[in-house]
Formats: structure tokens, C-alpha cells, sequence
């Protein structure tokens, strides 16, 4: 009987959740039969994932699967003995999550959603789809990686002619402040990173989008698909697909020092021709044929 | 030490072999032999179903690893056919050639997702068009591939196959270049994520501990369950199956037959091979020896609880079998045993229908004649006190009646009895008449004994012997004549001893010489050896006319004794039974010059 301990920061993520058991059930493994899993959803409530951290590694966990930001934060400082999943991170180098990619080296494996480069394909496909398009609002979290990746896209602008304005968030409070000082800057495009705080709160930035009739690119699908024009990124139900088979690998035996981050292998393009025709744009062929999705 | 020089057998051997020993000689025979059969048998169908598990297995593995080598194969050719498509026959590319190829790259894209980017190379080997999934798309750089294998191998040999490397250090790609159609000289590049070729290896499973992996033409490992062994660039060439796989790559498909060697871990292992012809890599399907064989070894297991119980019941078999075969072997022993201390009435019962009963029958037979032997012996001795002993032995061990049937020869009869015996023993006491026999027949016997006299009868005190029959001799006058002296010299001496005990008797002897009839007489049970005819009446009557002392003998028996001994001419006398009147003699004494001579 194997015992799996699973930390959301954010709300019961069920597509997320049912996603990973249903990954697991292919795997062999079923919930009462072979496996225990303690659930614990901080629901964006920070201050309790350390209680709740501590909670799940007290039950002797064969496995810990986390995710996002501040709980991963924390379930490192919890164990360092116990193997952890984390199902997505953008900077495990920079977090000090693993020494490298290749060899994590300590308890501490998962995947990535992030490949450098990415984030110029990103704005490049953008500035595909709305060629006018010469200033692009960036919307990124107040983290030093955000920063950084933030730098690598400025190349990325350059090539592309656009000017990128970068607009940072820390918290839930913080987005009118965004939107109002986006709205301000007299930009025609809005670029939003992956980040948890930036997906869980994708309603806002969708409807502040649609509102303001700013086109916008989105590394979550469900961003598109909640109204969004377009998505560019690995979709976070394939990723805790790829968590349960780390879960399975540990199971069998695998050292998670052992066991390299996986980086993105399915990138979902999500093109919303709905919200394009709202904003008077027309999606060339060539994007089209590059989508994965498109919805009419 | 004997003259054949045979060590001589120890003196303390004469103890009897232990008891059982035949039993647990026999048992463990039996046993022996059928444990060994069942041994053997097992043996061999252990090594049999050794090998057939073995190569069953191996097959097992072969077909795996041939379908994983085929998967393989096949998600290459479609790769390559799909990058074919994209290359126009006709083209020598322009501007807009480019968009073209551009959109059909795209499509490349979305058909392919194990293709993460697509670059084309003008004729020169410039970079003209890069698209990628993850990264910006390039038109027209112009980046020199000129010297670059991918460019120059493509255009030698229409295709190449790049090395495994590995993006962010941990996914393995693979670069395959393709040299276009027809007047398109350039090259189309495709990176392709060989995520998908690990996830066909990681599933291959061969029973709890088997697995597959897939070395590049140098023995690299390229796919492992284990992932870190293959980031780690583990080099395998020189684990054996993977060197002598390496040197008969080129042939297509097929692997070998599979064999036992070291797997990575160093356990022993078997391991099959398939070779994925285009790319020149090999899949390789293992197991590790002991998992492989444990249904085998369930199956000898089973193998040797069967033979142990198989054994097990042989023995008890063996055990049943020797006693069937010793038991009556036994009662053989015992009975002859009990036959050897003496108890000839024992006879040994065996039942068992074949020879073992013949034996005790045989066995009862002797025993029965032993016990007619003893009883032959018993009469014996009983005879020897009635008849000379001589006499006894002779019938005793005689083969045939003949001796004792009748026949006629010449004898010489001696008759003797006591004077004044019949009124002594009408008048004295029984006690003295007794005594006195006893005493009379003591004397009387030691000479008949000595002189190895037949014996006819006796009555009362009237006793008759003779000589020269059964057995011949070859002086009986003279035997009888010294037997009747010696025998009068003796009873003299008891006569003057009963004298003294007042009881007056005399005793006389007569002796004749002549042709008798000589056999038994007498009914079936009760038959006596006797001497029939004149001789036997003369000597009779010659007794009968001898006074106390006196020794009448007849001419026959004087012309046979003349130089012996002294005599004393009587006269004729008249003898009832004889017509005429016979010349009667007394021997008076040994002569002086015999004296000397044996007896």
C-alpha cells in the first residue's frame, strides 16, 4: 500500500486532480486498493500550507506531489528526505529545486512547462496573427525568474519590432492596479506569462482583455478557452499527467536525484476565432494550420 | 596360511552373519536401484524441460525485441516518408517556393508530433527556413551547414541519421536529414524527440524483471527503463551479446537465437536482439536468469517433491518386497537352525508357490531322512545289545536284505549251558537266579564279544553262537574253541564263588563244525537271524552229554583245531537225532606251542 501526499496552493484543481488519478488508475494504481492519498488545498490561503506541509509529511508519505509557487516553497523547507513530485516549475535551476535538469540530485523532481525560447515563439506567433501590433503589456509575476525570462523576450521583441511594457503582479489586489496602469500605457497587445497567481486568476485578465478589446496570448489553453484570443504552452492536465508517472517511477524504486525534469513535449495552440472576430482580427492560414485547437 | 595361500579364515568368523542382514541387503538393493532409476529419470527430464524453458523463453524474448525493433523501424520509415512529402520533386526554391515550404512544414508540425523542428537547406548548404515548435521560426538566414554531416552526409547518401544528443540534458533527439527530389538539391532537417522510442522500450515487459533497451551502432545506450543510465551516456560495448550483435549488424531483421551472458547489472541474464536496420541500432531484450527459470524452478520443485515421494514410496516398496522375498528365507534359517540344535521333529512351513517352497520341502525331506538316520543309529545301538555289535552294523549299513536272507554255509556252532541250573532255579531265590545270569551272561558276553561270536539265542542259561556268519572269518573252529575255553575258565571262577554262596552248578560246552542254512526267521515283525540244520542239533547234543568243565567238540571242528590244542578221544557215542553214533572229543588245553601265538 503506497501513501501519496498531494499540496495544492490553489483551490481542488479537478480537471488537474482527476486528471493525475486517472493517470495513476492507467498506471495500475487505485485509490483504496494499492494507494492512500491525504489531499491537502491550501486554496490560495498561504499562510496554511506550512501547517499543511508539515501534516502530510508527519503521515509518511511514499511521495509528495505539489504544486504551484509557494506550496512547493514550502514543502522543500518540510522534507528532504521524502521524494517529491512537483508537477509544474518554470526555474528549478534558479529555485534550487535540482542542481541540473539532466540529475536533480536531491529529493526533488517534476516538470517543466518552460524551454528557453519559448516565450520568443510565443510573441512570434502573436505578432504572426495581429501584424500591426507594436506594443505588448507584459503581465508577469514579481519574481526574479519572471524577470528573467522577461529579459530573453526582449530579444525575441526586438526581432519582432514590438516594444515590450513589463507590468508585474504579486498578489490577488494587485490586478486593478495592472489592468488601470496596462490601460494607461496605450498598448495593443497583452502578453500574459505562466504563473499560478497569473492562471488562477485568468477571469479577470480575460474579461479586463475582452473589455478593453486588447488582444491577448496566454500560455494556458484554458485562458483561450475562457475568451482568451490565443495560447501558446504545455497544458497543465498533460503535466500532473506526467506527475503520476514520476509517482510510478518513484513506486517502482527510482531515486528522484536520479530522475531528470521532464521538459515540454505537448504544446497546445489554442486559437479563439470567436474573440478574434470581437476584436476585428483575422487569423492567418498559417496560424490556423500551426493550431492545435480552434474555437469557432 | 593354506597351500594356496588363501589367508586363512580368522578363528573368531565362526559367529553367524547378523540377523537382517539378507532383509537390509535386499531393502536397500531395491531401493538402491529404483531411487536411481527415479533419480535418473528426474534428472533427465530436468535438464529436458531445462532446455525447452530455456528456449522457450528465448523465443519469448526474440519476438519481443523483433516487434520492438519492428515499432522502431516503423516510427523512423514514417518519419522519413512524412519529410519526403515536403520535398517537391520539381523545385529549384524561390522566395515564394519558401512560404510553400513554410506551410508544409507546418503541417509537418501538426502531423508529426515527434518532430519539434524542421530547418531546410538551400542546394549550398545555407539555411533557408527553420521552423520550430518550441523555439522562433527563422526564414532565411543563411547559416552555413556546408561542412556540417547532416548537409553533407544527406547529399552523399540521400539520408542521414545523426547520433543521439540530448536537448536541456534530458531528452534524447535524434537528427535525421533528408537530400530532396528530383532538381531539389538541398536538404530537409527534422529533430525528432525520441521520447516516443523510450516509451515503446520502458514498456516492454518479460515476466517481474525483464526488460529491453536499445543501443546505436557503437553499443551507446540510447533507450533503458532507467533513463539516468542512458543520460549518463552509459557505454555497453563491450557487455558480450552487445559486441557480437554489433559485428553482425547489417543483417536485416532477424536477431540471433538468444543466448545466457552478463546483463548491465552484472547478473547473468538471457538475452535476445533485434537490429533496426536503418538507423543500424539494437534493441535488446533481457531477462535476468533467475526470474527467467523460476517457473522451471517451480517446475523442479514439483519435480523433486514427486521423485522424493516417488523415492519415498520406493523404498517402502523395497522394503515390502524384501521382506516378501526374506520372510520365508527365514523361516528357512530358522527352521534348519532348529533342525541343526537337535529338534528333528520341526518341519519349515513355506507357502509361497515357487522354488522357496520347493527349498523347504526339500528341506523337510532331508530333514526326515536325518531323522530316519537317527533313528537307524538308535537301532543300531539298540541292536548291538542284542546281536554282536558286528553283526548289527552290518545289517544297519548294509544296502540290501541280502545278508540276512537265507543262504547255507559252513559254521561252527557252539552250545553251553549250566548244569543243575533248571533245579537251582525252580528252588532258589529270584533274587539269586537273577544274579547269577547276570553274572554267568557278563562272563559269557565279554567272550562272545571278544571272539566276535554271532550270537543265536539264549534261554535261561542255554546259549547258542556261531561262526563265520554273517560275517566270514577265517579260523571259527579255532575262535570258537579259545572262546569256549576262556569262557570256561571264567565261569570256573564264578562257580567256585556261587559254591561259596551254597548254589552248586557246572557248566559245559559243545562245538560242531558244518553246512547250516543261515537266514532270518520268523513273521514281518518279529524275526530272528538264525542257523538251521544238523550242525546246530550236534552241537546241542554235544553240550548237553558234557559234564561240569567239559568241551566236546565233533571231527569237523578237531581236524580244523588239531595243531592248536590238546585233546582227548571220547569215543563214539550214540546221539539222539543222529543214526549213527558220532566220534566225540574233549579239548583238554591250548597246546604248549600255540600258547605264544595272538589270538
Amino acid at each position: 500500500m503506497y501513501r501519496i501526499g498531494y499540496l495544492r496552493s490553489g483551490d481542488p484543481g479537478t480537471a488537474t486532480t482527476k486528471a493525475f488519478l486517472q493517470e495513476l488508475r492507467k498506471l495500475g494504481y487505485e485509490e483504496g486498493s494499492n494507494i492512500t492519498i491525504d489531499y491537502r488545498f491550501a486554496e490560495s490561503r498561504e499562510k496554511l500550507l506550512p501547517g499543511m506541509a508539515a501534516e502530510l509529511v508527519s503521515k509518511n508519505p511514499d511521495v509528495i506531489v505539489v504544486c504551484c509557487g509557494p506550496a512547493i516553497d514550502v514543502v522543500r523547507k518540510a522534507t528532504n528526505t521524502i521524494p517529491i513530485v512537483v508537477a509544474i516549475a518554470g526555474d528549478w535551476v534558479g529555485q534550487g529545486l535540482a542542481k541540473s535538469l539532466r540529475r536533480p540530485g536531491g529529493n526533488i523532481t517534476g516538470l517543466s512547462p518552460v524551454y528557453p525560447g519559448l516565450y520568443g515563439k510565443m510573441l512570434q506567433l502573436f505578432k504572426e496573427t495581429v501584424p500591426d501590433m507594436s506594443r505588448v503589456a507584459v503581465l508577469l509575476l514579481e519574481r526574479r525568474r519572471h524577470y528573467q525570462l522577461l529579459k530573453e523576450t526582449e530579444e525575441a521583441a526586438k526581432t519582432l519590432d514590438l516594444t515590450l511594457v513589463p507590468v508585474a503582479v504579486d498578489g490577488a489586489e494587485d490586478f486593478p492596479i495592472a489592468f488601470r496602469r496596462i490601460e494607461s500605457e496605450r498598448v495593443d497587445g497583452l502578453f500574459v506569462l505562466r504563473g499560478g497567481l497569473l492562471h488562477r486568476n485568468k477571469k479577470l485578465t480575460t474579461n479586463f482583455a475582452n473589455k478593453t478589446g486588447l488582444p491577448t496570448m496566454y500560455g494556458h489553453r484554458q485562458e483561450a478557452e475562457a475568451g482568451g484570443l490565443m495560447a501558446y504552452g504545455t497544458d497543465v492536465v498533460t503535466l500532473f499527467r506526467g506527475a503520476a508517472h514520476y509517482v510510478d517511477k518513484i513506486f517502482k524504486g527510482a531515486n528522484p536525484a536520479e530522475l531528470p525534469v521532464e521538459g515540454p513535449t505537448e504544446i497546445d495552440f489554442v486559437v479563439n476565432l470567436k474573440t478574434a472576430r470581437a476584436l476585428g482580427i483575422t487569423v492567418p492560414k498559417s496560424i490556423l494550420i500551426r493550431a492545435t485547437k480552434v474555437i469557432e | 596360511m593354506n597351500d594356496d595361500g588363501a589367508a586363512p579364515e580368522s578363528p573368531v568368523d565362526d559367529r553367524p552373519p547378523p540377523r537382517d542382514r539378507l532383509f537390509r541387503k535386499y531393502a536397500l538393493m531395491f531401493g538402491a536401484l529404483v531411487s536411481t532409476v527415479l533419480i535418473a529419470g528426474g534428472l533427465m527430464e530436468m535438464y529436458f524441460s531445462y532446455q525447452e524453458a530455456k528456449s522457450a523463453l528465448l523465443r519469448i524474448q526474440r519476438e519481443k525485441a523483433n516487434a520492438a525493433a519492428a515499432v522502431i523501424e516503423q516510427f523512423v520509415k514514417q518519419i522519413e516518408a512524412q519529410i519526403g512529402w515536403t520535398t517537391h520533386a520539381a523545385f529549384v526554391p524561390r522566395a515564394e517556393d519558401l512560404d510553400q515550404r513554410r506551410i508544409d512544414f507546418f503541417r509537418l508540425l501538426r502531423q508529426a508530433p515527434a518532430i519539434t523542428e524542421i530547418t531546410y537547406l538551400d542546394a549550398a548548404g545555407g539555411e533557408q527556413l527553420l521552423v520550430s515548435r518550441l523555439v522562433m521560426d527563422v526564414m532565411g538566414s543563411g547559416k552555413d551547414y556546408a561542412n556540417d554531416p547532416k548537409f553533407r552526409k544527406a547529399r552523399e547518401q540521400g539520408r542521414y541519421f545523426g547520433p543521439v544528443y540530448f536537448r536541456q540534458e534530458s531528452e534524447p533527439y535524434l537528427t535525421i536529414g533528408l537530400v530532396g527530389r528530383g532538381r531539389d538539391k538541398g536538404v530537409t532537417v527534422a529533430e525528432v524527440n525520441l521520447k516516443f522510442i523510450w516509451d515503446v522500450i520502458s514498456q516492454i515487459k518479460v515476466g517481474r524483471a525483464g526488460y529491453a533497451f536499445v543501443v546505436d551502432s557503437q553499443g551507446l545506450l540510447i533507450a533503458h527503463p532507467n533513463i539516468s543510465l542512458v543520460l549518463r551516456k552509459t557505454d555497453l560495448s563491450t557487455l558480450p551479446q552487445v559486441e557480437s550483435a554489433c559485428a553482425q549488424s547489417g543483417q536485416a531483421g532477424a536477431g540471433t537465437a538468444g543466448k545466457i551472458a552478463r546483463g548491465l547489472e552484472g547478473r547473468e541474464v538471457l538475452t535476445a536482439h533485434a537490429s533496426i536496420v536503418p538507423l543500424g541500432w539494437l534493441v535488446f531484450v533481457e531477462s535476468p536468469l533467475s526470474e527467467a527459470f523460476a517457473p522451471l524452478y517451480d517446475s523442479l520443485a514439483r519435480t523433486a517433491v514427486l521423485l522424493a515421494i516417488g523415492i519415498a514410496l520406493s523404498v517402502l516398496a523395497a522394503l515390502l518386497l524384501a521382506r516378501r522375498i526374506v520372510r520365508p528365507i527365514g523361516a528357512l534359517q530358522e527352521g534348519a537352525a532348529r533342525i541343526g540344535s537337535g529338534d528333528l521333529g520341526q518341519r519349515i512351513h513355506v507357502r509361497t508357490g515357487d522354488e522357496l517352497e520347493r527349498l523347504a520341502d526339500d528341506f523337510n525331506r532331508m530333514t526326515a531322512k536325518l531323522q530316519e538316520s537317527y533313528d537307524n543309529i538308535e537301532r543300531v545301538s539298540q541292536l548291538k545289545r542284542y546281536f554282536s555289535p558286528h553283526l548289527a552294523e552290518l545289517i544297519v549299513s548294509s544296502k540290501d536284505a541280502n545278508l540276512t536272507e537265507s543262504h547255507r554255509r559252513k559254521i561252527t556252532v557252539v552250545f553251553c549251558d549250566l548244569r543243575n541250573f533248571t533245579a537251582f532255579s525252580s528252588t532258589g531265590e529270584p533274587e539269586d537266579v537273577t544274579r547269577v545270569l547276570q553274572e554267568y551272561y557278563e562272563v559269557l558276553g565279554a567272550e562272545l564279544r571278544r571272539f566276535e561270536a554271532t550270537i543265536d539265542h539264549f534261554a535261561g542259561d542255554g546259549l547258542m553262537a556261531f561262526f563265520n556268519d554273517p560275517l566270514p572269518c577265517p579260523d571259527p573252529a579255532a575262535r570258537a574253541v579259545r572262546m569256549a575255553l576262556a569262557m570256561q575258565q571264567n565261569v570256573e571262577e564264578l562257580i567256585v564263588a556261587w559254591r561259596k554262596r551254597g548254589i552248586r552248578l557246572g557248566f559245559g560246552v559243545g562245538i560242531s563244525s558244518g553246512y547250516a542254512t543261515l537266514g532270518h526267521i520268523g513273521s514281518e515283525e518279529q524275526f530272528h537271524y538264525t542257523a538251521i540244520g544238523s550242525v546246530a542239533n550236534l552241537a546241542s547234543r554235544l553240550c548237553d552229554e558234557a559234564r561240569n568243565g567239559q568241551i566236546l567238540i565233533d571231527e569237523a571242528v578237531h581236524s580244523e583245531v588239531e595243531d592248536l590244542v590238546d585233546v582227548e578221544q571220547i569215543g563214539e557215542v550214540s546221539l539222539k537225532g543222529f543214526p549213527k553214533p558220532v566220534p566225540v572229543l574233549q579239548v583238554i588245553g591250548i597246546r604248549r606251542e600255540s600258547r605264544d601265538l595272538p589270538d
